[in-house]
């Protein structure tokens, strides 16, 4: 498969073709190895730019100007870069700081666990289109053209109105109070 | 229904960072005047981030599966692959027996000293004039395996493609690990001291007992500013003579917009207020005029970023970088990395970016591809240079009229 096959596969909605990707996994994986890494972190590294790449494409803000591996190998460094910055600053920070800070974090996660599953239960509620759409336009900030296309409406216009309606209903079905207590 | 939909749509705009302009007045318009809409936009911020998490999520769980079919696939390739991986595998052996027959056919090649075993060569022990490197070709030889070594995935590439080509692009990758590993060694500037001022000059402002700040106008001179008058009135409320223009106000710790008096209470507030400064008297207890400065009106970016060498020693320098998540400054300089802060000054739709570092100002230009030096800016000649002037708050009083 060309980058620009793969390219018009993940656009049309053919997720598992960024399988054939994982080839380029090696160069990440001896970047982050001779940076201090593990294996673990760099297939974690490589998935995150996998995301990255992919939300680009859909989004359409993704343009095939060089090789995809170019680009991945590009922003797996970019994102191994930034968590050695996080972590150099972790080992300086003084113990007690550390602490409160790591419980700020846990408190963090933990909300964001809750807001994770509170939102799995009302999208849950919602069914479907609704849901499928929301994913689409919110997490992958789809195109509405293509949005409808992809969800069979008679245009953009009516997509992005159908779109609007999906969130009121969203909102309707979520309370203030219990929303803005996970933040 | 419809007006629901269409703040929801503003909501949705805002939070993705797509408003038009006319938009993006309505919505900070909204933003200012209207509670219900702030509240409708965190809530829409905790479910967008909702959404964002519960997909990344699932996302990253259908990645893992790809990956193991992947691996599956690897392991037992066939189809059009297996032609490729037999040729790979073919060349790659010739390839360790030809390197194998320069390591073999020196004579003397051991160096006795760094090892009992006689049969392994640490290569980190070996000099650059050694005898053991001096031959040309083995020299060739070593760097053709590490680079191979760095990239396996390239190798495939070299095989498949055309050689030539595939070599420059080694030579590019390699290339950029170096800068990536220079730039371990630079800090990140904390995202609370990398911001952006919109520079627009919306008036709005917050009012208590002791305090009246004044937002929109950071290049508001002292003189008008303490020209600023407040007046207290039964009939009227409290009103603010500034600029030559009558405001009428009230106490807010929320930020509200300046709003002139209507038209019809225009003339007699005029008459019977500020154009009789006669008839006033101060009243109570003082109250301190503040324009608040651009840290205190600016947000953080997240398209900006920020890295700091502040142990260089050479002259003060930086570069800019357009990457595909924004922009990029590094910047190498003596500075104490905890007084520093970036701006990004945007008005009238162009954007300017200024490091602050305790009271000197340097612009930093957008398209700073080489290294340049960093120049401290004039405040005297620079207009925008003076938006991060700290200004003393003015002592006033409010009036009320003479009875």
């Amino acid at each position: 498969m060309t980058d620009k096959e793969l390219i018009d596969q993940l656009k049309k909605g053919n997720e598992r073709c960024l399988k054939v990707l994982y080839e380029h996994l090696g160069m990440v994986k001896s970047l982050v190895l001779k940076n201090n890494g593990s294996e673990d972190e760099a297939l974690d590294i490589f998935q995150d730019a996998l995301i990255v790449f992919y939300k680009n494409v859909v989004s359409g803000s993704y343009e095939l100007r060089g090789k995809i591996s170019t680009y991945l190998y590009e922003v797996s460094r970019r994102l191994w870069l930034n968590q050695l910055n996080r972590r150099k600053k972790y080992e300086s920070k003084e113990d007690t700081s550390f602490i409160d800070q790591k419980a700020d974090e846990e408190k963090q996660s933990q909300n964001s666990l809750a807001l994770k599953e509170y939102l799995k239960s009302a999208l849950d509620k919602l069914g479907e289109p609704c849901k499928s759409l929301l994913e689409a336009a919110v997490f992958l900030s789809m195109k509405m053209e293509d949005i409808a296309e992809r969800f069979n409406y008679s245009s953009a216009r009516s997509a992005s109105q159908q779109k609007l309606r999906c969130l009121k209903r969203l909102r309707d079905g979520i309370s203030y109070d219990d929303i803005i207590g996970l933040e | 229904m419809q007006e629901e939909l269409k703040n929801i749509d503003l909501i949705d705009k805002y939070l993705r960072n797509t408003l038009s302009p006319l938009e993006k007045d309505r919505v900070e318009e909204l933003l200012l005047n209207n509670p219900d809409f702030v509240k409708e936009v965190e809530v829409y911020k905790q479910i967008y981030k909702g959404i964002a998490l519960k997909e990344e999520e699932e996302l990253k769980q259908r990645l893992d599966n790809y990956f193991k079919e992947f691996q599956q696939k690897e392991e037992n390739p066939k189809g059009k692959y297996r032609r490729l991986f037999q040729f790979t595998g073919a060349v790659a052996a010739v390839f360790i027996v030809g390197v194998m027959l320069f390591f073999f056919n020196k004579p003397n090649r051991v160096d006795p000293g760094s090892t009992t075993d006689p049969g392994i060569v640490k290569t980190d022990t070996i000099k650059k004039n050694d005898s053991i490197t001096n031959t040309q070709k083995e020299r060739i030889a070593e760097e053709e395996q590490k680079k191979i070594q760095k990239y396996p995935q390239d190798r495939e590439d070299n095989i498949a493609n055309d050689e030539e080509k595939n070599n420059e692009k080694l030579k590019d990758i390699v290339i950029e690990d170096d800068i990536q590993l220079a730039l371990v060694g630079f800090e990140t500037l904390p995202k609370e001291s990398v911001r952006e001022y919109n520079f627009q000059k919306t008036l709005s402002y917050t009012f208590n007992d002791k305090v009246f700040k004044l937002y929109g106008d950071p290049l508001i001179s002292r003189l008008e500013l303490s020209s600023i008058q407040i007046i207290e009135s039964e009939d009227f409320g409290y009103l603010l003579k500034f600029q030559n223009k009558n405001y009428s106000i009230e106490k807010t710790s929320r930020r509200k917009r300046l709003k002139p008096i209507s038209l019809e209470d225009q003339n007699n507030v005029a008459d019977s207020f500020f154009n009789n400064n006669r008839d006033l008297k101060k009243s109570g207890n003082s109250i301190l005029i503040e324009t608040p400065g651009v840290y205190q009106s600016s947000r953080f970016v997240t398209n900006l970023k920020v890295y700091f060498d502040s142990k260089s020693k050479v002259d003060r320098t930086y570069f800019s970088n357009q990457k595909e998540e924004g922009l990029e400054f590094v910047i190498s300089a003596n500075f104490d990395i905890k007084k520093a802060k970036v701006f990004r000054i945007k008005q009238d739709s162009k954007e300017f970016y200024y490091l602050v570092h305790e009271n000197e100002i340097y612009e930093l230009k957008e398209d700073a591809k080489e290294s340049s030096p960093l120049i401290q800016l004039d405040i005297k000649t620079n207009k925008l240079a003076r938006l991060f002037i700290e200004r003393q708050p003015i002592i006033s009083f409010i009036y009320k009229k003479n009875e």
